[in-house]
């Protein structure tokens, strides 16, 4: 292959930035930049028929991590009919045996997300305790870019902070945790429910309050949303709501 | 008994009033925790003894909170077991020989298992002591093969091995990540210098997969 020169030729090519709505031409590409026009030794990819875009860029998605695993490994089945077409081509050319269908093996997630066009992919649960095993992973998760979000709105620390009005206290803890844990942004789940799961209870509502820590669930939301804009984060604040896990009611969660 | 069943005066040679005292320990406790090892999982009853101690779990948690685990054998058995689930979908008596997909079938597809019906042509001891280990008629039909031990320290499977790698210790002289029991991941950094001339797990790997692909005539990935 030539030195990193690439041609992309005959795609509908698709760009909202340039206005760029499926115009049909070549993308010349010459060490990882789209340039003018490249030299006659470069690879040509024959697009003809196919959409020609920048990466997908897919912001939640559970795809590298222990609870993940934990899916792996509670469904043996998955894995039954995965592997049956793995191509004499795949085999020859190195690529890793794809393995399950509804929780793919970390080497199928970066196949399938790079046949469907996607760049990038956010674990979007990341706990903090379990950091290394998450960067693993996603070691093991060929061609697509991927970061995690390491989870807050149950930690202990942070609830005691908060419990305290101390939001500077909490925007440092989330600094420090994010730096330690090379994580993204800040993702709450179930906030103060999934802390009291440990005890077999849960809050179902933003006002319930959680076993022992003596705060709301809309005190934890509500804190957390200061300490990341306090910290001036460049993502907002990635929210699932309580009441984990039920169909959709009619009684907005932010409702006073 | 948990709920509010009667049982006989003696079960499986324990008197009632030690069943009804234990029961009683285990309700009164602020967090019980059942850990199950080979003396559920290797007698009579095998995974149905396991699958009781699960229910006796879930009975428990409607008095109190209650949690259930398997106890592990050998230091950072949980890491590949956490690395093979994420790379295959399995996390342990993993058969890759089909190439299309990874296999598992414990029974068929376990070292012992393959082991006690002879079914292998070579053996690699990795970190581990078959030779302790595993049953005698296993070791007996492994023995009839090449039989290979890596590993820093003596064991027996390296006093019978017919070629004993040594190699550094994950942990001390090399860096490494290890999985605990309860699968939380721990870094360990390098505290000591490694012997000159013993390599890492990884890079006797490396050079074994190479000269591999030489004498395949493959590429390696």
């Amino acid at each position: 292959m030539a030195s990193g020169e690439m041609i992309v030729r005959g795609g509908f090519s698709v760009d909202p930035t340039r206005k760029i709505d499926g115009d049909v031409g070549d993308v010349a590409i010459k060490d990882g930049k789209i340039v003018d026009k490249v030299s006659s030794s470069a690879r040509v990819i024959d697009a003809k028929g196919k959409v020609v875009m920048a990466g997908g860029v897919d912001v939640h998605s559970h795809v590298a991590g222990p609870k993940v695993n934990v899916g792996r490994l509670m469904r043996p089945e998955d894995k039954l009919l995965s592997g049956t077409f793995r191509s004499g081509m795949a085999q020859k050319n190195g690529y890793r045996m794809e393995s399950g269908f509804s929780i793919p093996s970390t080497f199928k997630t970066g196949y399938d997300y790079a046949r469907m066009g996607y760049g990038f992919v956010m674990e979007a649960a990341m706990p903090p305790i379990h950091f290394p095993h998450v960067h693993e992973e996603i070691h093991d998760t060929p061609i697509i870019d991927e970061a995690a979000l390491p989870v807050f709105g149950n930690n202990w620390f942070v609830m005691d902070y908060l419990r305290k009005g101390e939001v500077e206290n909490t925007a440092a803890y989330i600094a420090w945790l994010l730096k330690a844990t090379k994580g993204y942004g800040v993702k709450v789940v179930n906030p103060g429910g999934t802390a009291a799961w440990a005890w077999g209870l849960n809050c179902l509502s933003l006002d319930e309050q959680v076993p022992y820590f003596e705060i709301t669930p809309r005190e934890i939301t509500l804190g957390l949303l200061k300490a990341n804009e306090y910290l001036g984060l460049p993502h907002s604040m990635h929210v699932h709501q309580n009441d984990l896990g039920n169909p959709a009611t009619t009684r907005g969660p932010l409702s006073p | 008994m948990l709920r509010g069943h009667d049982i006989p005066a003696v079960v499986a040679g324990i008197p009632k009033e030690k069943i009804l005292a234990s029961v009683d320990i285990m309700k009164k406790a602020r967090f019980c925790m059942i850990f199950f090892g080979m003396g559920c999982t290797h007698s009579d009853g095998r995974n149905h003894n396991v699958d009781i101690a699960i229910s006796l779990t879930r009975d428990l948690n409607t008095h109190t909170k209650t949690s259930i685990m398997a106890m592990r054998g050998h230091y950072n058995i949980a890491g590949p077991g956490q690395v093979w689930s994420w790379q295959f979908g399995f996390p342990y008596c993993i058969d890759l020989s089909k190439g299309t997909h990874a296999h598992m079938n414990p029974g068929e597809t376990s070292s012992v298992d393959l082991a006690m019906r002879d079914e292998v042509d070579c053996f690699v001891n990795v970190g581990t002591d078959a030779g302790a280990h595993f049953p005698i008629q296993a070791v007996q039909h492994l023995k009839k093969h090449p039989f290979i031990t890596v590993d820093p320290n003596f064991c027996m499977a390296s006093e019978i091995a017919d070629l004993h790698i040594p190699v550094r210790i994950t942990g001390v002289d090399e860096p490494g990540v290890v999985y605990r029991m309860d699968n939380v991941p721990i870094q360990f950094k390098a505290v000591l210098k490694g012997l000159p001339g013993v390599p890492s797990d990884e890079e006797l790997f490396d050079r074994v997969y190479e000269r591999m692909c030489e004498l395949t005539s493959s590429q390696p990935v």
